[in-house]
């Protein structure tokens, strides 16, 4: 397999205060060298045996794509970055900007810093479509392989010195000021569109259970914190709970598989909270029995170990 | 903003050969530590005054939001990736990876041995989808902060310590054994299926030049060394060319501006290819005018300067 050649997609003669010299060398060598050691690299790997071959000779190998594929990737995304214009956000991106960071301005002094913070040091600064929560955050990468697992980034500078030395020297305040006014915010969006349709990882289903409400160990952390009155059940089955140590703080334990024993202790009038060790049927089918028993319950998603993920308080279970 | 918890993706007690303790401590303090550090860097960044702040704190606090972040993201695909019985591969799963590495036995080699190769010292291995190029890749990252720029990873193995040690101590080789047994196929075919759906980076758009043909810089240089016969012709103009050091080896330099005084001399037999600096209007217009003089001609993406990037043969411009 080879990654084929994508041409500039930048007009070089329209940039505003970056030189056709700057840009071709950049191109050329630096974009065009990472693909070329990409395609070697590749086609090194496609004729190693694994089996045979020492870890070291693959570990580097495969080092050395990661690296030469994400220089490959981001060059494309810096030059596609870039473009004759006013430098100032659409209404669309200017929209999203604010959302995510406060305001445009903010997002930009953030991206501004980041790249000042380099403070000579190479590495790019991103800005990233996060499809997980459906946000843009600024990123930093201190090389090239360094990106957000899943992300999908929009804008890319480039912060390694081959990419502003010839016109600025080691003036870097002043290459960062020239890339912010020469930002292709049209192609931007576009690239803002696309990523907006990635969908995020998939979240976990229990079909079986799917008109059972659940509530998440935040919101649950936050009705306690606010004194809402809740009762709070650990479902973990005994055969589990007899090895634990801790229990969650503001929960009593019973057991699943007795409720019409301690049914009858529980008000109808504060919201039940249920959960088992990791939120899977112990806790659903229990939130479901005394939903039908005509008590307001819900499972807690994720169940125990998720409130201890959050750092939810515990107590000794004695 | 806050980042949310995801439940816990896989039934630790269906697991073969992983125990509950290993799978809990793993969620709750390697992946909830992460989850909540990064709530905690993205409050403390979300609430500084860019303005006043140092370059440097911004992008020290902006690195350790890269890092928890990936690790989050990360440590979510890693439970997701288990709960299979790691043997019976869907057929769309298993073609693609024969595409991509050759053979199911190859890919799994491959994976194995990026992961053995890691000898000891922390990192991920991921089978990522690369969008640009619609393929599957395996890599491996040395921290968490390391990914494809734009992947996205349908599998994820946690070659870090706390992934493994409580149960296998040092013996790696059994880990990633018994990972490889425990992977849930079914839901990386759902990954793998939303990740084939995300748009490949926008190429660039010449609407302009929609009806012109082009050509590659790379089928250009097959055309030349399988020695097919073929009549290339730079047409960067006289005010670039009287600048530039070279010329692609095999072109010969025709004004841009004159073209009907040249079109003559050329031969309708056989192909032309035409090219500008960057593969913009002027490459493509002087296809343009030679396809309706009635020449077959194309123009070259990217122009000169895709070809050097390629590395394709120069000779100096005399």
């Amino acid at each position: 397999m080879r990654y084929q050649l994508t041409p500039i997609n930048t007009r070089p003669w329209l940039l505003n205060g970056l030189s056709l010299r700057l840009i071709e060398s950049h191109y050329e060598n630096h974009y065009g060298g990472a693909l070329r050691r990409l395609n070697a690299i590749t086609e090194q790997l496609e004729s190693l045996d694994f089996d045979t071959t020492p870890g070291y000779v693959v570990n580097s190998l495969k080092r050395e794509e990661l690296v030469a594929l994400n220089s490959t990737l981001l060059h494309e995304l810096y030059f596609a970055s870039m473009a004759f214009g006013d430098g100032r956000p659409t209404q669309m991106l200017a929209q999203a900007l604010t959302r995510d960071f406060g305001s445009v301005d903010r997002w930009r002094s953030e991206f501004v810093a980041m790249a000042k913070g380099l403070a000579g040091g190479s590495g790019w600064v991103l800005l990233v479509y996060v499809p997980r929560d459906r946000r843009l955050i600024n990123q930093y990468a201190g090389d090239h392989g360094q990106t957000t697992a899943g992300g999908v980034p929009i804008l890319a500078l480039d912060m390694y010195e081959h990419a502003y030395h010839i016109d600025f020297g080691a003036n870097a305040t002043a290459y960062i000021d020239t890339f912010q006014r020469n930002i292709d915010w049209t192609s931007t969006q576009a690239r803002y569109e696309d990523a907006s349709k990635v969908e995020g990882p998939r979240p976990l289903v229990q079909k079986e259970f799917g008109d059972l409400p659940g509530i998440g160990v935040e919101d649950v952390k936050a009705m306690l914190d606010s004194g809402t009155p809740v009762q709070i059940i650990d479902a973990r089955p005994r055969s589990y709970i007899s090895r634990q140590q801790d229990i969650m703080d503001g929960a009593v334990w019973r057991d699943p598989e007795r409720v019409h024993d301690w049914i009858g202790q529980l008000s109808k009038s504060d919201p039940i909270v249920v959960f088992c060790a990791y939120g899977f049927h112990v806790g659903c089918k229990t939130a479901i029995a005394l939903r039908e028993a005509g008590f307001d319950a819900k499972y807690m998603k994720g169940g125990h170990s998720a409130w201890k993920a959050i750092g939810g308080p515990l107590k000794l279970y004695t | 903003m806050t980042y949310r918890i995801a439940p816990l993706f896989c039934r630790p007690w269906t697991l073969n050969g992983m125990s509950p303790r290993l799978i809990e401590s793993h969620y709750e303090h390697n992946y909830g530590a992460a989850l909540n550090r990064l709530n905690s860097v993205t409050r403390e960044l979300e609430s500084i005054d860019v303005k006043a702040t140092s370059a440097q704190i911004i992008s020290r606090l902006s690195r350790e939001q890269t890092t928890l972040l990936n690790s989050t993201l990360l440590h979510e695909l890693y439970f997701a990736s288990l709960g299979g019985d790691g043997r019976n591969l869907p057929d769309t799963v298993a073609s693609a990876l024969a595409r991509d590495f050759g053979s199911v036995d190859r890919w799994r080699h491959e994976f194995i041995a990026l992961a053995e190769a890691l000898a000891g010292d922390s990192g991920w291995i991921l089978l990522t989808c690369v969008p640009r190029d619609g393929r599957l890749i395996n890599h491996s990252a040395a921290d968490h902060a390391e990914s494809i720029a734009g992947g996205i990873p349908i599998l994820a193995l946690d070659m870090y310590e706390h992934a493994y040690h409580i149960e296998y101590g040092a013996n790696t080789t059994a880990y990633i054994a018994a990972f490889m047994r425990n992977i849930h196929w079914e839901a990386v075919e759902a990954r793998y299926a939303d990740a084939m759906t995300v748009s490949r980076p926008r190429s660039l758009d010449q609407p302009e030049f929609k009806d012109v043909p082009s050509i590659t810089p790379e089928e250009v240089q097959e055309m030349l060394s399988s020695g097919k016969r073929v009549q290339i012709i730079d047409t960067r103009p006289r005010h670039y060319s009287t600048r530039a050091h070279d010329i692609v080896e095999g072109a010969v330099w025709r004004d841009p501006e004159r073209i009907e005084e040249w079109m003559t001399s050329l031969s309708k037999d056989e192909p032309v290819v035409t090219f500008c600096v960057y593969g913009f209007h002027i490459g493509c217009q002087s296809a343009a005018a030679l396809r309706k003089a009635g020449f077959d001609a194309r123009y070259m993406a990217g122009g000169h300067y895709a070809w050097k990037a390629i590395k394709g043969p120069v000779k100096l411009f005399e």
